[in-house]
């Protein structure tokens, strides 16, 4: 009975010290891509990509939905930020939350008018310094539209689309709209240089696919989402890959609704007072820091 | 008191310890390493143990034993004896204790009290945080959270002689014993009448030196530290970028405001753009402080030829002693030097992960590389360059989605010597630990039990295709290596804590507790038998 026992301890104890992981299969795994669907000559010639450009900006677009983020990724360290669920009613109004690395903070906008919710208070934002166009800088794309390529038929959100797709270089993204980079472009700096020129940029449009139809909601020949991906060389880090989408859903809906500004205004505190309670914020601070 | 009380207080002052520690170093592991079918067996086990003990005994043995894991459990969770609310729950505990052992398990009140004692010293005595390393380790210092702030999730750490006399200082960053300096900066920065309530701040980390001074660990006093020596082998982190810019001194400075990231990624075509000038913006800023290079790497893990090796402006350049070579490269970073089959040679990562090789002629030849085709990932993944068969070349030990261990073979092409199973297993270190001779794979593995996707510490050696598990404790920690803090060849483990931000060092003891647990456990039910089958019991 004893020694019975006491095999059955030696055994349990073996059990307890000598494991080990053994390996999986001896190869690199090596996944199939997804199947790509091309778009057929039909498609291609029915969707052009600057048409559908031209039709987001008009008013076949009156209100929506739109989710978009940027998420960083250098080495290990992930830095995202975005926006969940932001609401666009056009001409006046848009809203949406955001998350800067780990902050979460509201946006409301309405006409120029910017309210910014941070810790549960509303405050009114600085003058906006963009104008008030969901679609603003959408027009610099445009020149690029012909060289964009229709390359697949993916879904955004289960509307079918066709996407276009682009490749461009450090340098030439900076001239996507040489204003907006004139900084950039105006320093003659060597070092960034080699940076642009390593960098690759990777452009896709997302437009609905008019020929294929959607039950109980229609499908716009417009731009439903537009992806970039940008590769970076980041000294002593690799390459930064930087995911950048932009998507919009619920086009037309009619449960699209925004708070009224007015709403809003009830709850807002001025700067002088915002800047009263910093003060007593910090003096509890400092009466912490004595302690 | 009479000797039979005298011995039955030490018999069962024995039982709650034994308890107590069989509970969290034997029982808690068990369950959470192995599967569902041997956590089964378990039970049965300690199912059958409870029906060898003699009746008359049973009911008192396992509410004596439940009620001792309880209270140290309860007592953990009521906090430190910090206040008189606290006084209270430590009474409300005891006494419901008492009560219930009393009355519910029969227990002489002698018996009660020493179960009360022996919980009360294990919980005023053990520490928590560092039971779970008892089977294997003792603490030997941690420090406080270091960083006090919601910016950072974990910061850089580093062990590194800085003054060369053969101990390695431990280097991290925080801000809290520089709080009150951090607070007059920013009451200055509260009268900007730019300043907008929701605005993002600066936030300025401090370099944290620790170095052993014979009792303890001690922090340096940055002005006598060789900052110069420490910046150049910090790892680069681009902490928040390309929302912040880290500068040279530490501090966390925005590139944006956040009514400009919402006005330009609320707009459809805007965002990449924006995105892309804060990239470049943020870039060059990091670049002025480099002043153009990219990598440098002096220190390698084998004698070498090689004294440099730079990557700078697209240019990789090798010094050596009487010459220096250079090429046309992509890559950013210098990994290390790697030890195979035809000589030496330097491994790369830009897009990919690149091995090249100097010929004769003095002319670089790539003869590997590893691209996304075979490791998903190739950015996020971490390389170890390590001759774990000690044969003399290296192996590359991938952390990623799918570690592995590879080396490279002839023709270019790669042998792996061995893929994980599952996605969290992560290589941190390969390094002896205490005195060891024979050095131990440094890694975080999860539990083999459910789907907790906790990393637990564990030590291994490899062994025709496997790991084989040196040891393993349930401690979850992040950023481990095995350093010579000391300067006396005994490797201690540095780690950190995530989220936590406190460093903390631990020593490998040699004493076998899991099988002195299970030896134990073995005598008990032995004792068991031998009551249970003794005449006029």
């Amino acid at each position: 009975m004893i020694k019975r026992m006491f095999q059955s301890l030696i055994i349990l104890s073996l059990f307890l010290t000598g494991c080990s992981i053994s390996s999986g299969p001896l190869i690199f795994d090596d996944e199939e891509d997804e199947e790509i669907i091309e778009p057929s000559e039909e498609q291609k010639n029915i969707l052009l990509l600057e048409e559908a450009m031209h039709n987001t900006e008009s008013n076949m677009v009156e209100n929506f939905w739109f989710r978009a983020h940027i998420a960083n990724n250098i080495e290990k360290r992930r830095n995202t930020h975005m926006t969940v669920d932001g609401i666009v009613m056009r001409p006046d109004g848009y809203y949406m939350k955001n998350t800067l690395v780990t902050e979460p903070y509201e946006y409301y906008r309405w006409g120029d008018d910017v309210y910014i919710r941070q810790n549960d208070n509303w405050f009114r934002g600085r003058e906006p310094e963009l104008p008030f166009d969901i679609f603003y800088g959408f027009d610099q794309w445009k020149d690029l539209a012909d060289e964009a390529i229709a390359t697949r038929t993916d879904t955004v959100l289960d509307v079918p689309t066709i996407v276009y797709e682009l490749e461009l270089t450090g340098e030439e993204m900076l001239q996507v709209d040489p204003s907006y980079f004139e900084d950039i472009l105006d320093d003659d700096n060597e070092q960034l240089d080699n940076v642009l020129d390593l960098t690759e940029v990777h452009v896709s449009f997302y437009i609905g696919d008019e020929t294929e139809q959607m039950e109980g909601r229609e499908v716009l020949p417009i731009v439903y989402k537009l992806a970039v991906n940008i590769s970076m060389p980041i000294p002593d880090a690799g390459y930064m890959e930087q995911d950048i989408e932009h998507f919009i859903f619920r086009v037309n809906s009619d449960s699209t609704e925004m708070t009224e500004r007015e709403e809003i205004e009830e709850y807002i505190i001025e700067i002088d007072d915002a800047q009263d309670m910093m003060d007593e914020e910090e003096e509890e601070q400092e009466e912490e820091l004595i302690k | 008191m009479n000797m039979t009380k005298v011995f039955s207080i030490i018999k069962w002052g024995f039982l709650a310890i034994y308890a107590f520690f069989a509970y969290h170093l034997l029982f808690v592991p068990f369950l959470l390493d192995y599967t569902i079918l041997s956590a089964f067996i378990g039970w049965i086990l300690l199912l059958s143990v409870v029906l060898i003990i003699p009746k008359r005994y049973r009911l008192q043995v396992i509410v004596f034993t439940l009620l001792t894991i309880f209270t140290s459990t309860a007592l953990f969770q009521a906090g430190s004896l910090t206040s008189v609310t606290k006084a209270f729950y430590y009474l409300l505990i005891i006494i419901a204790v008492y009560f219930t052992s009393r009355h519910f398990g029969k227990m002489p009140r002698h018996i009660v009290v020493t179960l009360l004692v022996v919980v009360l010293v294990i919980h005023f005595t053990v520490s928590r945080s560092e039971l779970k390393l008892y089977n294997h380790f003792v603490k030997v210092w941690e420090t406080p959270s270091l960083y006090d702030g919601e910016l950072v999730d974990y910061f850089p750490l580093i062990t590194y002689d800085i003054d060369g006399d053969g101990q390695e200082e431990v280097i991290t960053f925080g801000n809290v014993e520089e709080e009150r300096e951090l607070y007059l900066e920013r009451k200055r920065k509260g009268l900007d009448p730019d300043r907008m309530p929701y605005d993002i701040q600066d936030d300025r980390v401090f370099l944290y030196v620790y170095k052993w001074n014979g009792e303890t660990m001690e922090r340096l006093d940055n002005d006598d530290v060789d900052l110069e020596k420490v910046k150049a082998i910090i790892p680069k982190d681009y902490i928040g970028f390309p929302y912040y810019y880290w500068d040279d001194d530490y501090t966390l400075i925005p590139q944006t405001q956040k009514q400009t990231i919402a006005e330009s990624t609320g707009q459809f075509g805007m965002s990449s753009l924006f995105a892309f000038k804060l990239d470049v913006e943020t870039i060059d800023q990091y670049l002025q402080d480099t002043e153009g290079i990219y990598s440098v790497k002096e220190d390698f893990h084998f004698d070498t030829d090689i004294e440099q090796v730079t990557i700078e402006d697209g240019q990789l350049i090798v010094d050596k002693a009487n010459e220096t070579l250079s090429m046309d490269t992509t890559a950013t970073k210098i990994i290390d030097l790697i030890r195979m089959d035809g000589g030496d040679a330097i491994i790369l990562l830009g897009k990919d992960l690149e091995l090249w090789q100097i010929d004769n002629d003095g002319e670089f030849q790539q003869t590997h590389v590893l691209t996304e085709h075979e490791i998903e990932n190739v950015q996020s993944s971490e390389y170890i360059i390590a001759d774990i068969t000690s044969d003399g070349l290296d192996e590359i030990l991938i952390s990623s989605d799918k570690s592995q261990i590879i080396r490279p073979a002839n023709n270019g092409e790669w042998e792996v010597l061995f893929t994980s199973k599952d996605e969290s297993l992560r290589f941190e270190d390969f390094n002896t630990l205490g005195f060891e001779n024979k050095p131990t794979i440094v890694s975080l593995s999860k539990s083999y039990f459910g789907r907790n996707a906790l990393r637990y510490l564990t030590g291994f050696t490899y062994e025709n295709n496997e790991l084989k598990q040196d040891w393993k404790t349930f401690e979850s920690l992040i950023n481990v290596r095995a350093v010579d803090i000391k300067g006396n060849d005994d490797n201690h483990l540095v780690a950190s804590v995530w989220q936590g931000h406190n460093i903390v060092i631990f020593k490998k003891h040699n004493l076998p507790v899991t099988p002195a647990l299970i030896v134990i456990l073995g005598v008990l039910i032995g004792y068991a038998f031998y009551r249970r089958y003794r005449k006029n019991d």
